[in-house]
């Protein structure tokens, strides 16, 4: 009956603190604009289709001034066009690749956000080098028509639903746990 | 007492739901541990295998884990191995959030007159190198020779720096080694 009675009391606390922490949450909308930064380098010579690749958040996500995602972390995508397996030697010139989420602890925030290129073919390059250099020449021009998207790229990737977050930082509080922000470059 | 343990579980409930909607922030450091990228180089995808490369990880991964070197596994990729260039900034992000203490950064290769080289280069999460050890072969008959002499030279050499720093041994492993001599395993 004692403990009972201890329940009952210590109910309305436990309800005003998830109702403190909910009036804490601030929701990082649908279709907010994030921008990213290749931490790899692809190309269509060795990127093969449902490989993982690595991208950072480009600068801070803040929402009414608080900080919601910081600078470098972690954003996880996927190779879409690119070579059919690791050990195809076909060079497809393509390359597509698609975001798919921010790693942020252990949450996932989804994201969505397409970035392609074409492998650059300047035919006219291809035949002057074939005409200089025969062969050779046209080996090294070929090699040149290769897709690449280079670390440091950056692209811009929208959010795919309305997420609730504890903010990191506020202007009242600036950055509560300087642990949780990835070392800068 | 249904209507105590139905209350009791409310309690519980409103308790923890608050920890489970929020952020996780960077793990926090207990011991030190070490992430391994195993990077394939575009010569080696032209002149080899995926699975020499797959092969030589795992045999890698397979030493370290037998002596005892505490490895943090990123529960998104794993041990990355990859043919995608990724600058070591960009791993040593990685390792920081999935709260590693140093970087093991593989690099293996096909250069033109060697079976095989491998590069292991450690790094702390400053950036700076605290070592490097390179291993290849050239005159084995066989692709497979090379690779064999080519591992075992590497793990010699990585044998050098077991215990110390970016190779550091378990907690566990420090526990039963007091007072005994350290003989790795090939």
């Amino acid at each position: 009956m004692k403990s009972l009675f201890a329940a009952v009391m210590l109910l309305p606390l436990a309800v005003v603190s998830v109702a403190q922490s909910a009036s804490d949450l601030v929701i990082l909308s649908k279709g907010t604009e994030i921008k990213l930064r290749m931490a790899q380098t692809l190309t269509s010579k060795t990127a093969s289709i449902g490989e993982r690749i690595e991208l950072q958040v480009a600068d801070d996500v803040v929402v009414a001034g608080a900080l919601l995602v910081p600078k470098n972390t972690r954003v996880l995508g996927t190779v879409q066009e690119g070579r059919a397996s690791e050990g195809d030697r076909k060079n497809p010139h393509k390359i597509v690749m698609q975001v798919d989420y921010i790693r942020l602890g252990d949450r996932r925030i989804l994201v969505r956000g397409t970035y392609s290129d074409k492998g650059k073919i300047d035919r006219g390059a291809v035949v002057a080098s074939t005409i200089a250099f025969g062969l050779t020449g046209l080996v090294v021009a070929m090699e040149s028509r290769t897709g690449e998207i280079k670390e440091g790229t950056e692209i811009k990737a929208t959010v795919a639903e309305d997420v609730a977050l504890l903010p990191l930082a506020t202007p009242a509080n600036p950055r509560q746990t300087p642990a949780a922000t990835p070392a800068a470059h | 007492m249904r209507l105590q343990k139905m209350l009791l579980g409310i309690l519980l409930a409103g308790c923890t739901l608050p920890l489970s909607s929020q952020q996780q922030p960077v793990p926090a450091v207990s011991e030190p541990s070490v992430y391994m990228v195993v990077l394939r180089t575009s010569a080696h995808v032209r002149y080899s295998k995926p699975e020499v490369f797959h092969g030589f990880a795992n045999d890698l991964l397979r030493f370290l884990k037998e002596n005892s070197v505490p490895l943090k596994v990123d529960p998104e990729r794993g041990t990355i191995e990859t043919d995608s260039p990724m600058s070591v900034e960009s791993m040593l992000n990685i390792a920081r959030q999935i709260g590693a203490t140093s970087l093991l950064f593989v690099t293996v290769d096909r250069p033109v007159t060697k079976w095989i080289k491998v590069s292991v280069q450690a790094y702390d999460l400053d950036r700076s190198l605290l070592w490097q050890e390179d291993a290849a072969d050239a005159g084995s008959m066989t692709g497979k020779g090379g690779y064999k002499k080519t591992l075992d030279a590497i793990e010699s050499r990585l044998a050098k720096h077991l215990g110390d720093r970016g190779l550091p041994f378990s907690r566990e492993a420090k526990d039963s080694l007091k007072g005994a001599e350290r003989v790795f395993k090939p």
